[in-house]
């Protein structure tokens, strides 16, 4: 059963995010702080979050498990995406609705795991 | 968190970080967000980037737009899918334009696959993947940059896929393996597909070398081919549809198929820069001869996936030599990537010269970065593949707000136009330079003139006629698709530019052409300093 400090999990991933945008703000310095902030945000949103989420099930320790469950979202939300775009869904509000799913999925997985196996 | 993750926390922010600035952060002119692309200086780039803005626009990557497929509405895409989706996505929810959000997406894939191959190696050994990490600059460096500057859109995001695949090959205890696999692999079908076949033959490899040196029991390997059975089947459901239209599209076209040749060598090919193996400078070079060498001792005691996934695309960078016509481009293509399969190969080499004097995490750390420094310092040339001038731009921008959706444009010689022009959101054409001069050097005016249009035409404008059957619009309907002669006097609009860096003799020439149209029954509808556009009165003569 996986046992993970989730608190002390998403307080690293937060670290991230606040790294990842001061690394990002430097690259591209003369964009507005507010639209670098956007897009670091919709990476953690889109990809980084969910991927954590959606590994969160997994015994592998937390940077393994962030770096294959964002390689797995990417995947899963590219697909996604690529199916309900052709059913009718515009992707224009997939980058907002669809990790919902995944982080559901992902909490729902991991916490299906934590129940005592009989 | 201990003090030596500390260390290498701040060794990673600080390599990944110098990568983004002197890769995508120099390319991007520091902006993240542009009205025209400024970093690509090839074609490869500016088709990808029509087809995301027209996903974005549209909603979904169902059919080409029809300004590029000869008016048709229901021409489907064809093109792998993925990486249109994920940027258009991507661009509605940060704010970005499409174009922006895919080059963006380009360069996080690759330097997300890197890092998955330094935590790849790390799984291996630690002090040779920080140490290795510094050859990750390469990626913006010499030729190999022209990966990223010449717009090898797919490839990024099939190359990550397939990373992250290597990755997990080295993560046999994951419990349910076969699942993350299978939407990988699923992945790199709807990514860029020859990078699925890579992954295939991989694990073939994979499997062999581990059976050759006896490091594959029974039992492993029953496991191992149980889980990519289940992944393959999970990847073809997860990539049912597309599977279909490549079988149609791509699949189809006589020149995918299997052909065998003489090998070639990189000099020689023509579609694409290769990088060579002396592009990393000749010290690096010995240093990953040499790391070869030892990693191929070594994978006999410990066949690890570091090891062999960088091993075996070394191998397919250098497949162009065996003779399979087929694998050239795809040779060259995975060079672009070297420098991050390559890395452990020049991190063993260093790791066996430094651990006589110290294993300290922190000296490690500042060798890899002051390495990656030192690299940068020699080698690198700031990144610019800009190649829209503004006024080109403007000029765009003025069909757009002022002409029909449809409208035809034919434009004549401008600098780069062969490169771009396939983006603008309007049937486009491009009339021959060669073609014109020969025209003005003979004094005869004729309309019938060699024109390009730039129709998405690789498989002749797809279309379904039910889930599993397809037509050819281009080939039922006899519709020329290719560059031939065309009527000069059949466009709505004519764009004209009056300067040329490159040729201005042709843009002299220009200027005769557009008095010549001026005169016979066109109107002047926009200009500025580089370029004039003109409306021609419907049906009528343009020449004489």
């Amino acid at each position: 059963m996986p046992e993970h400090n989730v608190k002390q999990e998403v307080q690293y991933l937060l670290a991230g995010y606040v790294a990842l945008s001061i690394v990002f703000f430097v690259a591209f310095r003369q964009s507005p702080l507010m639209d670098v902030l956007r897009t670091t945000a919709s990476i953690y949103w889109m990809f980084v979050l969910p991927g954590y989420a959606l590994a969160l099930c997994s015994r592998q320790g937390f940077v393994d498990r962030v770096l294959i469950g964002t390689s797995v979202q990417v995947g899963v939300f590219g697909l996604a995406s690529y199916y309900l775009s052709l059913m009718g869904w515009s992707l224009a509000t997939h980058g907002l609705v669809l990790p919902v799913f995944s982080i559901i999925v992902g909490i729902v997985l991991w916490k299906r795991a934590q129940k005592p196996q009989v | 968190m201990n003090r030596e993750h500390l260390i290498e926390l701040v060794f990673l922010a600080l390599l990944f970080g110098g990568l983004l600035y002197i890769g995508p952060g120099a390319v991007f002119h520091r902006q993240l967000s542009h009205e025209k692309p400024v970093y690509f200086a090839a074609g490869d780039g500016y088709l990808y980037a029509k087809l995301t803005n027209y996903a974005y626009d549209a909603g979904s990557f169902k059919y080409l737009p029809p300004y590029s497929a000869a008016g048709f509405n229901d021409s489907i895409e064809y093109h792998p899918p993925l990486m249109p989706v994920l940027a258009a996505a991507f661009a509605h929810t940060a704010g970005l334009h499409g174009h922006d959000a895919m080059a963006l997406m380009m360069a996080l894939g690759m330097l997300f696959g890197a890092l998955l191959m330094y935590w790849l190696v790390r799984s291996w050994n630690k002090t040779v993947a920080m140490l290795g990490a510094a050859l990750f600059v390469f990626l913006y460096i010499s030729r190999f940059a022209i990966g990223y500057t010449w717009g090898q859109v797919l490839f990024h995001l099939g190359t990550f896929f397939l990373m992250a695949l290597f990755y997990l090959m080295g993560k046999q205890d994951l419990k349910h393996w076969w699942v993350p696999a299978g939407i990988l692999i699923a992945g790199t079908i709807n990514a860029h597909t020859s990078e699925t076949f890579f992954f295939y033959v991989f694990a073939v490899f994979f499997l062999s070398v581990k059976f050759v040196v006896r490091q594959l029991p029974k039992h492993e390997l029953v496991w191992w081919l149980k889980q990519l059975a289940l992944a393959s089947l999970l990847a073809v459901i997860l990539s049912f549809n597309y599977i279909i239209i490549f079988h149609n599209g791509y699949g189809a076209d006589p020149e995918n198929q299997l052909r065998f040749d003489k090998p070639m060598k990189p000099e020689d090919f023509g579609a694409v820069r290769a990088p060579l193996l002396t592009d990393f400078t000749m010290p690096v070079l010995i240093a990953l001869l040499v790391g070869v060498a030892i990693a191929a001792v070594l994978a006999c005691k410990q066949a690890h996936a570091a090891l062999l996934a960088s091993g075996f695309m070394f191998l397919v960078g250098m497949s162009n030599y065996i003779g399979i016509e087929s694998l050239f481009y795809r040779a060259f293509q995975t060079r672009f990537a070297w420098p991050a399969y390559l890395a452990v190969f020049f991190g063993i080499t260093l790791y066996f010269i430094i651990k006589k004097f110290t294993r300290n995490t922190l000296i490690i750390a500042i060798v890899g970065i002051a390495l990656a420094g030192f690299f940068v310092q020699q080698n690198y040339q700031t990144l610019n593949a800009e190649i829209i001038y503004d006024q080109q731009w403007e000029g765009i921008e003025w069909l757009y707000a002022n002409t029909d959706p449809m409208a035809t444009v034919l434009f004549l010689y401008g600098d780069s136009y062969d490169q771009w022009v396939r983006m603008v959101k309007r049937p486009a054409f491009l009339a021959s330079a060669s073609d014109l001069v020969a025209m003005a050097q003979s004094g005869t005016l004729r309309r019938m003139v060699q024109i390009e249009p730039f129709v998405v035409n690789d498989v002749y404008l797809l279309y379904r006629k039910s889930f599993f059957e397809f037509g050819r619009h281009a080939k039922e309907q006899n519709i020329t698709i290719f560059p031939a002669k065309f009527d000069l006097c059949s466009y709505d609009y004519y764009v004209i530019d009056r300067r040329s860096a490159y040729q201005p003799q042709l843009a002299q020439l220009n200027v005769q052409f557009a008095n010549l149209f001026l005169a016979h029954n066109m109107t002047m509808q926009f200009q500025n300093d580089h370029l004039v556009i003109l409306k021609h009165r419907a049906g009528g003569e343009c020449i004489a």
